[in-house]
């Protein structure tokens, strides 16, 4: 069935889906609204100082971003390193981790995150699609219930694909650009209703807690990543790659996510996979719905170096199309806002 | 020397609106129903009562005496409500599997691929969709529902859920792209989900 027959289907469906729930009649709402009433009586207080509302793109590091560019890969996760190449080539780069060193921190300094995004973004429905990019820095206290602060900036030119053209000028990344400093990463507006970063960690915002409850047995592990993960290796793989974007995984616990993903049968090796930065590396990818995802590793010490999405399967853009890349350098600073040296 | 003309009063762009009561409750008016609707299909209609109310609380804590203005309003009362949700995700996605099992018809769905955009067809697959719907990753599910159950645009979804715009076309991209699959695969299988 052509991509348009479904999508009409899937439309009509959604709309049929959970459709049955009652709903509240007028009295409800007026009802309610009493409720309300009574409770902003008893609820009543002075207006609180907001922290910004943009949230952490560390935290979110899924902006859609990159180049026009053709590869040649192979799509299908079958390509030339057999799965027990790759698990060797997995094991090797885990070995590598393994003996590297993490840089330790003094109470008083700061874990200096900076990624580098860019990518496409499509508008639904059209065939328009434009390319944009930006950098986001962040510094990571050492006790992380300390402020945080985060800088995002847009990077590069923004502008419409040859052949993907819209009206006017292309909207861009939208207005979360700014410096903004919280406790605990909340950056969020709704931080009073988020869960707090600091307790509630994840694949997105590994805490301490998260990374030391987490299985050492590498094939536990992968069952981990399966179950957290829902879309078997592929959803495995986008873990990984969340939790290494946000520069706070150490070199130990790289080695054992490595370990771990050498479990997976569908991971695709790649020699020389240049990140945003131009930076070349090892890549691990895997097909992931209609794209094909990497993640690219320094061969020399396992070190996470960024990400690639490539189109896997033609439609508004091409097979071949780098859909997002990024690239991801970490340091030490001395200073909150100031680059490491 | 004496003028007929009244002396001028200078006139003052009127102040922007604030959030106070009298908006909250104008705005619970025009926007509680839709969003307990919404919540209501995500975690049924009990919870959903608890959630609406909560998010109104919600935006008077944090957005009282400050600006306002109804359309973003909204689009954060659906981030709150959004936020809420996901201490209800377990429950969300057994309700989700539990519909979709009850509204799985007994019935071949081979043929749906011939008639796409035949209105019984997409009842026959709402039952298989739902419990596709609660294997999504969650903020996948997110931006997906909020966009085909709250009709709400990227834009506001970015708002409400506070991430770029791109991040919400990403996910819901991904999101259809996995939906699309399994239906294609159930077209292809003649599968009989029930």
């Amino acid at each position: 069935m052509r991509d348009q027959s479904l999508d009409q289907l899937l439309d009509a469906a959604l709309g049929h889906a959970v459709a049955d729930e009652p709903t509240l009649s007028e009295v409800d709402v007026a009802k309610g609204k009493l409720e309300l009433a009574t409770a902003l009586r008893i609820h009543r207080q002075a207006p609180k100082r907001r922290t910004p509302w943009l949230v952490a793109a560390a935290a979110v590091a899924v902006l859609s971003a990159g180049g026009l560019v053709l590869q040649t890969v192979d799509f299908t996760g079958n390509g030339p390193s057999s799965t027990a190449t790759a698990a060797e080539s997995l094991n090797r780069a885990a070995d590598l981790a393994a003996g590297v060193s993490d840089q330790l921190l003094s109470p008083s300094q700061y874990r200096y995150v900076r990624s580098r995004y860019r990518g496409i973004t499509l508008s639904w429905g059209t065939d328009e699609a434009y390319a944009s990019g930006v950098l986001n820095e962040a510094w990571i206290p050492t006790d992380p219930r300390q402020e945080w602060m985060e800088r995002q900036v847009d990077d590069g030119p923004t502008e419409w694909l040859p052949g993907h053209e819209g009206t006017g000028t292309p909207p861009g990344n939208g207005g979360r650009n700014g410096e903004f400093r919280a406790r605990c990463g909340n950056f969020g507006y709704f931080s009073a209703d988020t869960p707090d970063r600091c307790t509630h960690g994840g694949w997105n915002n590994p805490t301490p807690e998260f990374l030391a409850a987490l299985p050492t047995d590498p094939k536990e592990l992968y069952r981990r990543l399966v179950a957290d993960g829902r879309n078997g290796d592929a959803g495995a793989l986008t873990l990984v790659r969340d939790a290494l974007t946000s520069g706070r995984i150490p070199a130990a616990q790289r080695a054992l996510l490595y370990r771990a993903l050498a479990n997976a049968a569908g991971i695709q090796i790649t020699d020389n996979r240049a990140n945003l930065d131009g930076a070349e590396g090892m890549a691990l990818g895997i097909r992931v719905g209609e794209d094909f995802q990497e993640i690219i590793i320094n061969p020399a010490d396992g070190a996470f170096i960024g990400w690639r999405e490539v189109v896997a399967v033609d439609g508004v853009l091409s097979k071949g199309t780098v859909r997002q890349s990024s690239a991801t350098t970490t340091g030490v600073a001395d200073v909150l806002g100031t680059r490491p040296n | 020397m004496r003028s007929d003309v009244a002396p001028m009063t200078p006139i003052r762009p009127p102040a922007p609106p604030v959030l106070d009561e009298d908006s909250l409750l104008t705005l619970y008016e025009s926007t509680a129903a839709r969003l307990h609707r919404y919540v209501a299909r995500r975690v049924g209609a009990d919870a959903a009562q608890d959630v609406v109310s909560e998010a109104f609380l919600v935006l008077w804590d944090q957005r009282a005496g400050q600006p306002f203005a109804a359309d973003a309003a909204r689009a954060w009362l659906y981030g709150v409500a959004t936020n809420l949700l996901r201490r209800h995700v377990r429950s969300e996605e057994r309700k989700l599997r539990a519909w979709s099992r009850e509204h799985t018809a007994r019935t071949d769905v081979a043929d749906i691929g011939d008639q796409a955009t035949a209105v019984a067809d997409a009842a026959l697959l709402a039952g298989p969709l739902t419990g596709w719907l609660a294997d999504l990753r969650i903020e996948e599910r997110e931006v997906l529902l909020l966009t085909a159950w709250a009709e709400l645009a990227p834009a506001e979804i970015a708002v409400a859920l506070d991430v770029p715009v791109a991040t919400v076309r990403t996910r819901l991209h991904r999101a259809r792209a996995r939906l699309r699959t399994r239906i294609a695969e159930t077209d292809t299988k003649g599968e009989n989900h029930a």
